[in-house]
């Protein structure tokens, strides 16, 4: 009797190690997006990437009550597509650790997820440091810099220009709520500016204000530096920005070294950007600028 | 290794986590036809007027501003009717300029020219002026002759709010406008309406008073298409004539002229290297202008009221598309179509009831290549078929060559022609009988139709079909720019071959009005009718120099010169060869000062010459503009009120020698609200 115990036990250790052997040699991701199409392309690269890399993954978008649907359990690690995704992420994590992408500094700061668990977020805000360089970079002469931000935005303001003064650099900014007002901010601006800088803000950079933006700055021969391929197609003679492929080969990494058991940080900064030139508009505004791969370059030797 | 995507719930597509903000779609703004191509990289010569130097110069009228452009000549006719001069051929009825308003051609296809005072908008609508001097017309179509002149409003993105300008002054100067911009989502617009008055000059009654309307408007269809609409209207009172003795033939009248135009415009951006658009627009203009006069004949034959009538309409339908187009990595190309039909009716000008057509159908291309960094091959052409003259092709070729950062030269050969106006290919101009005179002239015998003839001096009927007047040019150009000294440098040599230049000759024409001598053998009389054809030549070289310096904070210096050189052959010699001065000068500074106050001075220096068609032969002027203004706020609302004096140094003699332009101020108020 204690024979057949003993073969059962070992048996059932035998099953038991074969799973965990299992999970082990097959590590999981779930990725919870929301369903944009942002997120559906992010989702099916980091799909595929991260199966070269080894990982399997389940892709599930969040449902309307910002819940994770039921499915297998067994990930390793969650990746959270968007704020939302990441808060929905958190709240159903228990203990896992969680990469969060595709999201910028304001709606993480909405979220508000206590720090120290374990979880780590891939921004979309280029750092700070990495705009200078650019602006330094391309414009060697230009000490002033002017900036438009919705009223929310007034404390990243205050961040920007403290950073931008120990570069030796002065940013003037001007606030504004609706379109109407952005023609006369900008006229405000013209004479304490050599170039604006558009960071991400929904009130002063959408559909309706980069027309009156994009208009006067040229009027003024005043180039623009902004923060997406979109702007810089719009008009913008300079963009720095992340594009989707980057950003997931950052959450691989990142996957990479949870799997080596390192900490990550609450924030990550972009490892990887693109610089993008609008050599019509710099042609027009008589600006002669090093090509988008010299800027890129420059900006990898720099430390950012 | 398997993926399985549930989707449970969907979410809008604006995200509310920033990713809206980082992958949106933004419409393309800054557009292949939005960018202003700066003057050095251009293929041909280009002086372009902003609104800093269109404010500087104090300017009231359009016209004035082009006192700027190296070689032009602003004169006046009446008060409301301006002569202009470039290169030589200085007349009230100047028409070898092609003149656009926002890529719309609002040469007359009466006149030619364009009517410059009856035009719908006013100087604050602008944007800039991009003035084209010489032969163009594979870029601007029929007409682009000696020059263009290209007006750009400005678009409503760049404005808000309301402003309302007065300006009030001598010679009885009364223009009030009120103008107001505003965006609503995907549409913006821009209105602009006004009233204008003013005495004209002292030594003819030419009183006017005018009133315009226009708005401009935006529909952002999607990313990629928007569409713009305009419509306009100018219409006014204006005083013609002389002043002299009752019942004269040029006596003191006033006409009324009603204009409008509409246009639509449909673009399509496929990014900021593509475009197309197509475009329809139409426009109508009627004048209204009948002298009243009594023909005196001897007795027993007595007096006969016989208005003469002036009136004339016009209307213009026009579509056109264009296509730009980035064909490889260093070659960009345009090319579009056009079609329009001009129509033109008038009793006394036509000597019909009938409306007198013209249609033109045009195709062009240009292309632009950049072989390596500092060269430029720009070339074009344009294939046009008219009902006036036939089929014609007008070729252009320009190479840029950046010879050190900064420094340009420019070869430039181009071909034009100007096709013949309907005054002067189909003018009939006789002034219709009344009917009881018309009866009794039948019951004398005398042989006619409906219509018979009023010698009056300058009566137009030209007897043969016109060709085409033709211009071949070649032009050198260097432009400079200094940026440690804020400095730009324009030079340009030029030579124009015309051939084919229109010209009067004179020939008798029976008068019926004969009839009313109680002499039989004086029954038959004749008058001296004139008639056009193409029989003069000429040969122009000219130079001009622009000299655009900035040298300290607030202060702008314009310097214009130019010189021009006129030799011609046929009957018209004399008269063309002193149709433009051989010399002209502008200086044009303007500072802002302390305070929100900014001055301006314009000095403008015309050598001697006399008009194409009439006039004394003038003297070298000298004239000097002033301006002084001051921005402020009065209970939080921005106002500007400047000063302005035209012609402070004394007056200035403008088509005949005694008609002065003298010394006028005015005052003008700009509120914002």
């Amino acid at each position: 009797m204690t024979g057949t115990l003993r073969c059962c036990l070992w048996g059932l250790l035998l099953a038991m190690m074969s799973i965990a052997g299992t999970a082990a040699a097959e590590p999981r991701i779930l990725i919870v997006r929301e369903d944009s199409a942002v997120a559906r392309q992010a989702a099916e690269l980091l799909a595929r990437e991260a199966a070269a890399a080894g990982w399997t993954s389940l892709d599930l978008t969040i449902a309307a009550d910002r819940t994770i649907p039921a499915h297998a359990e067994g990930e390793q690690v969650l990746v959270a597509l968007g704020s939302r995704a990441l808060a929905a992420a958190l709240r159903h994590a228990a203990g896992k650790p969680v990469v969060a992408a595709l999201l910028a500094q304001a709606s993480l700061d909405e979220i508000a997820p206590a720090t120290g668990d374990r979880w780590s977020a891939i921004l979309l805000d280029q750092p700070i440091e990495r705009w200078i360089n650019l602006i330094q970079t391309a414009f060697p002469g230009i000490q002033q810099v002017g900036m438009l931000a919705g009223p929310a935005s007034q404390k990243a303001a205050r961040v920007v220009e403290r950073k931008m003064a120990d570069r030796k650099l002065t940013l003037a900014v001007e606030t504004i709520a609706t379109a109407e007002e952005v023609v006369p901010a900008i006229e405000r601006l013209t004479p304490r500016m050599g170039v604006l800088l558009a960071m991400p803000d929904p009130l002063a950079h959408n559909r309706n204000t980069v027309q009156p933006l994009l208009l006067t700055t040229y009027r003024a021969g005043i180039p623009v530096v902004a923060y997406s391929e979109s702007y810089q197609q719009a008009g913008a003679v300079l963009a720095l920005y992340s594009t989707v492929p980057q950003i997931v080969a950052q959450v691989v990494d990142s996957l990479q070294q949870v799997r080596e058991g390192k900490v990550l940080p609450n924030h990550q900064s972009p490892r990887y950007f693109t610089v993008g030139v609008n050599s019509a508009v710099a042609r027009s505004l008589g600006l002669t600028l090093p090509t988008a791969s010299e800027l890129d370059g420059r900006l990898r030797s720099l430390a950012q | 290794m398997g993926v399985v995507g549930a989707s449970c719930g969907a979410f809008a597509e604006d995200a509310a986590d920033g990713t809206d903000d980082y992958f949106g779609d933004f419409p393309v703004v800054l557009s292949a036809s939005r960018l202003v191509q700066t003057v050095d990289k251009a293929p041909a010569a280009v002086t372009v007027i902003d609104r800093e130097m269109i404010k500087a110069s104090g300017a009231r009228e359009l016209v004035d501003v082009f006192r700027l452009v190296p070689g032009m000549v602003v004169g006046q006719y009446k008060g409301h009717q301006p002569a202009l001069g470039f290169h030589g051929f200085t007349d009230p009825y100047f028409r070898q300029l092609q003149v656009l308003i926002d890529g719309v051609s609002v040469y007359s296809p009466v006149w030619g020219g364009a009517d410059w005072s009856q035009l719908p908008i006013v100087l604050e609508d602008i944007e800039r002026i991009e003035v084209v001097r010489g032969p163009n017309a594979a870029a601007f179509g029929a007409n682009s002759f000696l020059g263009v002149v290209n007006i750009i409003t400005r678009d409503p993105a760049v404005e808000h709010g309301g402003e309302a300008i007065v300006n009030f002054g001598e010679n009885g100067i009364r223009d009030e406008i009120v103008r107001y911009a505003a965006s609503q989502g995907d549409v913006r617009y821009r209105l602009t309406a006004g009233q204008r008055a003013d005495h004209g000059l002292d030594s003819h009654p030419d009183t006017r008073r005018s009133n315009l309307f226009n708005m401009r408007g935006h529909f952002r269809m999607s990313s990629s298409d928007e569409l713009r609409w305009q419509i306009g209207y100018a219409g006014g009172d204006q005083e013609q004539g002389v002043y002299s003795a009752p019942n004269h033939t040029d006596g003191r009248r006033t006409s009324h002229y009603d204009a409008g135009s509409v246009q639509l415009r449909w673009t399509h951006t496929r990014d900021a290297d593509e475009e197309a658009w197509f475009q329809f627009s139409h426009a109508e203009r009627s004048h209204r202008e009948i002298l009243p006069y009594t023909l005196v004949f001897p007795a027993p034959f007595g007096s006969w009221n016989y208005p003469l009538d002036f009136s004339y309409e016009y209307a213009r339908t026009d579509i056109e598309l264009q296509n730009t187009l980035r064909l490889a990595d260093s070659v960009r190309g345009v090319w579009g179509s056009q079609a329009r039909q001009d129509r033109a009716r008038s009793k006394t000008y036509f000597a019909s009831d009938d409306w007198q057509l013209v249609e033109l159908y045009r195709l062009f291309g240009n292309l632009e290549w950049r072989p390596a960094t500092a060269w430029i091959v720009a070339g074009g052409a344009m294939l046009e078929k008219n009902s006036i003259t036939g089929t014609s092709v007008s070729p252009s070729l320009a190479l840029n060559y950046e010879a050190l950062p900064g420094h340009t030269l420019r070869v430039r050969a181009a071909q034009a022609r100007r096709t013949p106006t309907l005054y002067e290919e189909r003018f009939d101009w006789r002034f219709e009988l009344p009917p009881a005179l018309r009866d009794m002239l039948a019951g004398m015998g005398a042989p006619f139709s409906t219509y018979a003839t009023l010698p009056l001096a300058g009566s137009i009927r030209t007897q043969q079909e016109l060709d085409d007047e033709r211009i071949r040019s070649a032009e050198l150009s260097y432009l400079g720019q200094f940026p440690e000294q804020h400095l730009n440098v324009e030079l340009h040599a030029f030579e124009h071959h015309l051939t084919g230049l229109f010209d009067q000759y004179r020939y008798s024409y029976p008068t019926v009005l004969g009839f009313v001598s109680t002499d039989p053998d004086k029954r038959v009389q004749y008058s001296t009718i004139v008639g056009f054809d193409n029989l003069d030549r000429a040969l122009i070289k000219g130079q001009s120099m622009v000299l655009r310096w900035r040298p300290w904070s607030g202060g702008l210096v314009y310097l214009a010169g130019s010189s021009t050189n006129i030799r011609a052959e046929g009957p018209g010699t004399r008269v063309i060869e002193s149709s433009g001065p051989q010399h002209t000068a502008t200086v044009l500074v303007s500072q802002a000062l302390p305070d929100d106050w900014r001055i301006s001075i314009g000095y403008y220096r015309v050598g001697t010459m006399a008009m194409l068609s009439g006039g004394d032969a003038l003297p070298a002027t000298e004239r000097i503009d002033v301006g002084v203004a001051r921005r402020f706020r009065l209970v939080a609302t921005p106002m500007e009120v400047a000063l302005i004096v035209q012609n402070a140094n004394g007056g200035i003699p403008v088509f005949e020698v005694q008609d002065i332009d003298r010394r006028t101020a005015w005052l003008s108020m700009r509120i914002e609200y």
